[in-house]
Formats: structure tokens, C-alpha cells, sequence
């Protein structure tokens, strides 16, 4: 008996230690109230900080998939706003020349897009989009954000879709001042990628730091009452017959990630329409 | 008044492990632990703390074999020797015994708070009570284990 036990203790002091005290622990948790609470509780706090981790961890796995599905929502929700409010994020409704149809639904489709390239610091800057001719994409439609523009499509391939940035200084776009409705035209000098400047503001119109400017709705390519940026200062050159307007964009375009494009289902009618004229 | 109210709440006297500590030294280890659980367990029922008192006895015995070789002599054990102070002498027996106790003490408060949250009481019982159970381990060898 003793000749098996010297046995058992050559090899398996420690174990039979170790199998001796997972028999009293088990004791104690099963029989001992307060040792067991305290062993839930910490239990409790280990598998949820765990949990924890784990789920901070895989949420940031599916933040794309979830940037996605709430930027294809608010599309929706604006375009669903555009129709209701008055006035909207995006006001259709009182413009002349993009009228709604006899069934009040929007003219203007509005696309979710991520951006996948973009540059603010040279002269002609340019975006890429990752969506393209099959989600509907087309050059010409204007591309916007909640707070600001973003540019004009240049080029779509199949899934792809190369934007002009407002931030080009080819660009031209009209806007005006939301308080008293007097337009110009925004252009970009190519310095500072938040400011720009807006010419042919004519030298009456009433003007004031702060003031909001909008979308004109001018053209085909954006709705009328997208917000556009804010005044920072104006002047008006002697002998000049309009005011040279510095503004600051409301979309900081360096830091880009989601953007609406727009699309105007009546953009070629038109602009039949108006070439007709233009060509008499 | 303070002080010795508070002395008095760390201070627990367990002599019982004097048993583990006594086992003769040629014992399997596996037996002593065996043996300490019992022990354990049966004080347990008693204190109505199941497996508290096992664990502690266990640890105790799982600890000896390192304590006698702490004290064990140049020229080894005899066959059959005994740790006790009469065979050991009074200052070696006390050290080995020592060893055993103090950690049997630190395993059973720490086994008993169940967390170290409270890290310094478990301290705390484990000096007081070591100071306490020594003090009645030497009074019980003196009348049971005189030197001859």
C-alpha cells in the first residue's frame, strides 16, 4: 500500500495537490454563499469585459457595412424629406425650372457613393467614387453632401466614377445668397481647399458676413437650396460692377468619406430644351 | 483599546494543522495530503465552511516536504524520525513548523476572503493569527513532547 502511495508521489504529488484543491474549491463555491457571490460577481465582470471587447471588436469589423446601410438610408430620407417639408434639406418643390411631375415625385434621384480617392491640394483636383454606370451614374449629375458640394461627375466606368471637385479651378457653379436670393458664381482660386471665392455678385445686391449661400438650381446638374458654404468677407473693386465674395465651404473636402450623388431624371429634356433656344 | 479590539478580530487560533506538521517524515507526501483533506473536511463540518478548511490543509501538506528540506539536517532523516521538537530541537522544530503554518494561515484567510481585494486583513489574520497559534503549538509541545 505504502510501496503504491511512494509511487503516486514520484509522479503525481503536484497533480494529486492540484486534483485535492479543484475538489475544494468546488466545495467552497458549491457550499459557501458568500465565497460563491463573490465568484459570480468577478465571473460576471470577467465574461463581461470580455463580451465587451469582443463585441467592440467585431463592431469595428462591420463599421463599414453599417456606414453603408445608413448612408443608402439617409438617401432615401432625404429624398422622402424633399417631398414632404417645406422647406426640406433639399427643396424641389419651388423651383422654376425643375418642376415636380403631376405625381409629386422627386425629379432628383440621390445615389449614396463612398469615396475611394481624393486630392485637395493641387490646382485640378479630382475624386473617385465607387460606384459607376450600374448603380446609375452618369457625367454631368452633381455630387453633394448634407452640408456642402463635392463636385461634378466627369467620367463613370462600370463601377467607378471619376468627380471634378469643387476644389478645380475649371469649376463653375451657381449659388446664391439664401437671405436675398441674388446669384453668382462659385469658383475656386486653388489655395486654401476651405474657402473659395464667388464672382458677379452684382455691386446692389445686399450682402453680410454670414450670410448662407445655396445651390441657384440654374442647371440641371444641382436641386436648388443645397447648402453651400458662408461668407467670410466681400469687397467691392473701384470701378468693378460686382463684388468679389470670399466664402468658407461647408464640406471640408480633405476629410471626405460619403457622398450623394444627384441625379436629375430630366437633365436631357432640358437641356434639349434650352440648347433649342440657345441655337436660334 | 482600539488597537487590541482589532487585534483580537485578526486573531484566530487553529492549532489542528499540528497534525499535518507532525506526520511522521517517511509519509508519501500523496497520503499527508489525503490525509490533510480529511482533516480539513472534518474541522469544515464543524465550522460550516465546506472545503475551506480542506483546501487550506491541503496546501499545508503540500508545503511540508518543502519545509523539511529547508530544515533538514547535513547528514538527512532517520528512518523513521519524527518532526517533532524532541528529535528535532526546540529552534529547528519551530522554524519547520513555522514554514507549514504560515502558509496553511495565508491559503486559509485567502481561501476564506476569496478575493485579495482585501489583500491587507488577509495579511493582518495571517500575522496575528500565526503570533497566536505558534504560542499554543510551543505550549502544546512542551507538555506532550518534553525533552527527556
Amino acid at each position: 500500500m505504502l510501496d503504491f502511495f511512494g509511487n503516486v508521489a514520484r509522479y503525481g504529488t503536484f497533480f494529486t495537490f492540484l486534483l485535492l484543491e479543484i475538489i475544494c474549491f468546488s466545495l467552497v463555491v458549491r457550499y459557501n454563499k458568500s465565497q460563491q457571490e463573490i465568484l459570480l460577481h468577478s465571473g460576471n465582470l470577467f465574461s463581461g469585459k470580455v463580451l465587451q471587447a469582443y463585441n467592440s471588436g467585431t463592431n469595428y469589423l462591420h463599421l463599414a457595412d453599417v456606414a453603408d446601410s445608413l448612408a443608402l438610408e439617409n438617401a432615401i430620407l432625404i429624398e422622402r424629406t424633399s417631398l414632404e417639408n417645406d422647406p426640406p434639406i433639399l427643396v424641389f418643390k419651388d423651383t422654376i425650372d425643375l418642376v415636380l411631375d403631376s405625381n409629386a415625385t422627386s425629379i432628383f434621384e440621390i445615389i449614396p457613393a463612398k469615396v475611394i480617392n481624393n486630392s485637395v491640394n493641387k490646382f485640378h483636383n479630382f475624386l473617385t467614387l465607387d460606384k459607376g454606370e450600374e448603380a446609375g451614374l452618369e457625367p454631368g449629375m452633381g455630387v453633394v453632401t448634407p452640408v456642402g458640394l463635392v463636385g461634378i461627375v466627369r467620367n463613370v466606368s462600370k463601377h467607378y466614377a471619376r468627380v471634378m471637385s469643387v476644389l478645380h479651378r475649371q469649376n463653375r457653379v451657381s449659388v446664391a445668397v439664401q437671405r436675398s436670393g441674388f446669384f453668382g458664381t462659385l469658383v475656386w482660386k486653388g489655395n486654401d481647399p476651405l474657402t473659395a471665392t464667388v464672382e458677379d455678385i452684382p455691386k446692389h445686391a445686399d450682402l453680410q458676413v454670414g450670410d448662407t449661400l445655396i445651390t441657384s438650381g440654374f442647371s440641371s446638374i444641382f436641386p436648388k437650396g443645397l447648402p453651400v458654404g458662408v461668407i467670410t468677407d466681400f469687397e467691392l473693386a473701384s470701378g468693378s460692377n460686382s463684388y468679389s465674395v470670399n466664402m468658407k465651404l461647408g464640406q471640408d473636402l480633405s476629410n471626405l468619406k460619403y457622398c450623394y450623388v444627384v441625379k436629375n431624371i430630366r437633365r436631357e429634356e432640358l437641356e434639349a430644351i434650352e440648347q433649342s433656344v440657345e441655337n436660334e | 483599546m482600539y488597537t487590541n479590539t482589532a487585534v483580537l478580530e485578526h486573531l484566530h487560533l487553529l492549532l489542528y494543522p499540528l497534525f499535518i506538521i507532525l506526520l511522521p517524515i517517511r509519509t508519501p507526501n500523496v497520503l499527508v495530503m489525503l490525509l490533510g483533506f480529511v482533516t480539513g473536511l472534518t474541522v469544515d463540518l464543524f465550522y460550516d465552511s465546506i472545503g475551506v478548511h480542506a483546501a487550506a490543509a491541503v496546501f499545508a501538506a503540500f508545503i511540508r516536504p518543502l519545509a523539511l528540506g529547508l530544515f533538514e539536517p547535513r547528514e538527512g532523516y532517520g528512518v523513521n524520525q519524527s518532526p517533532t521538537k524532541k528529535q528535532f530541537g526546540l529552534g529547528r522544530f519551530m522554524g519547520y513548523a513555522s514554514v507549514v503554518m504560515v502558509g496553511f494561515l495565508f491559503f486559509y484567510f485567502s481561501v476564506e476572503a476569496f478575493t485579495f481585494v482585501y489583500i491587507l486583513d488577509i495579511f493582518l489574520n495571517t500575522l496575528f493569527s500565526f503570533i497566536g497559534t505558534m504560542l499554543f503549538v510551543l505550549i502544546y509541545m512542551l507538555i506532550f513532547d518534553p525533552v527527556q
